[in-house]
Formats: C-alpha cells, sequence, structure tokens
C-alpha cells in the first residue's frame, strides 16, 4: 500500500489521545490505496473526523497565540 | 455596574455550572463584549481555558489566562484574583466570595449549583448585591435554568 502524503499543520498539530488520533501515528501521511477509496472508506473517514477533534482545540490555542505573537511585534 | 444575573443551574454538577460559564462566555463574546472569568484557583481557571477552547468545533473565542503573555490583549481572561483596576462588559464570578471591587463592571453573572457548598455562600452574596444594586440602581435578576 502506497502511502499518500497529505500536508498537514504539523507543526502546530500536538499529539492527541492515541485512541482517538490514530492518524498522529504517522502525522504526515495518509495511508489509502487510493485517494478514493479514503473518501468512501467510512472507517478512514470516521478515524480522520475524530483525528480532527482530537486536535481542533489545540490548533485554536496555538494559532491564537502565534498570531498575537506576530500581530504584537509588527506594531 | 448596570445589572447582576443570578443564575440557577439544576442539579449539583459543577461541570455543569462551568459549560454554562462557558456559554455566557460565548454569547458575550459573539456580542463583541469583555469578559472576565473570576475562577475559585489555578486548576479551575486551567479547566475553564481547555473548555473554551474546546467549546464548540466551529466557534472561536479567543482567550487567556491572567497573568500569561499577552493578557492585556485578551478579550476574555480567566483568573484567580478579582481585576478591579479594569472594568468588563461582563464579570462572572465562580468563587463564593463577592468580589472586590465587582461593581466596576458592566454586567455581573453568578451561576449557581443546588449543592449546600454552592448555595449557602451564593444567597450570602444574593444580599449583598441587593444592597449594592439598590446602591448602584441597578438591576438584579434571577433565572432558573432547567
Amino acid at each position: 500500500m502506497k502511502p499518500v502524503k497529505i500536508p498537514v499543520l504539523t507543526d502546530i498539530i500536538e499529539l492527541g489521545d492515541a485512541t482517538k488520533a490514530e492518524l498522529h501515528k504517522s502525522p504526515r501521511t495518509l495511508k489509502a490505496k487510493t485517494i478514493s477509496d479514503a473518501l468512501t472508506d467510512d472507517s478512514l473517514n470516521q478515524q480522520i473526523e475524530a483525528a480532527i477533534d482530537a486536535v481542533l482545540p489545540s490548533i485554536k490555542r496555538q494559532l491564537h497565540r502565534q498570531l498575537l505573537s506576530a500581530l504584537t511585534k509588527s506594531k | 455596574m448596570n445589572r447582576v444575573d443570578f443564575y440557577m443551574i439544576a442539579g449539583e454538577n459543577n461541570l455543569a455550572r462551568l459549560q454554562f460559564a462557558c456559554k455566557l462566555t460565548a454569547k458575550a463574546w459573539s456580542l463583541n463584549n469583555t469578559v472576565y472569568i473570576f475562577a475559585k484557583d489555578k486548576n479551575e481557571s486551567e479547566q475553564l481555558d481547555a473548555m473554551l477552547w474546546q467549546f464548540e468545533a466551529s466557534s472561536f473565542i479567543p482567550h487567556g489566562l491572567k497573568g500569561e503573555d499577552f493578557a492585556q490583549q485578551q478579550p476574555v481572561l480567566i483568573g484567580q484574583d478579582a481585576d478591579p483596576e479594569k472594568g468588563f462588559d461582563l464579570f462572572i464570578n465562580l468563587t463564593d466570595n463577592m468580589p472586590v471591587g465587582v461593581e466596576n463592571n458592566q454586567r455581573i453573572a453568578e451561576i449557581l449549583h443546588q449543592a449546600a457548598d454552592c448555595l449557602t455562600p451564593g444567597r450570602e452574596r444574593y444580599k449583598e448585591y441587593k444592597t449594592l444594586c439598590q446602591h448602584h440602581n441597578s438591576e438584579l435578576n434571577y433565572h432558573e435554568l432547567g
């Protein structure tokens, strides 16, 4: 099975709960036979949704801090 | 100080109380109001901090903890001490005591649940607010929540 590389926000995603975010075991790749398989694979999509839900609060928090830092420095 | 609102949560679940604090905060922020959440201790502050980031996937409630970087820029602030020098549009008190300088804020929210250790000090604060509201000609409201 050839891994399909999908760019994600790897710099700001923290490792989440392993039971919810199986994809975080290999954060830079989404393993699927083809993209169409990935889109029709309910189990995989459920994993994706769970992974996103798990990291969303961290993403919001870190983006907020990074933007505050950048905007404050630019003044 | 324009008004004080007491909210009575059903049951004795403190988590439900914190969740309601987050709902109030989200509503206030959506109306461009600044919010200060006066938490009882550091643990509660950090719990509220996490809950606000987790509040509804599509929501974004910019907030921070008092004393951390960028605290002055935060429209929503969480802390363990009252900040009488700066007034907020909404001051949510989660402690057992009447915060010093609370009248410097536009609106005050007190959230209670049915457990005796929350209800008893809450009733005392209600009496104190009654006097304060009379002095400031402010509204004092009470809401029972299901």
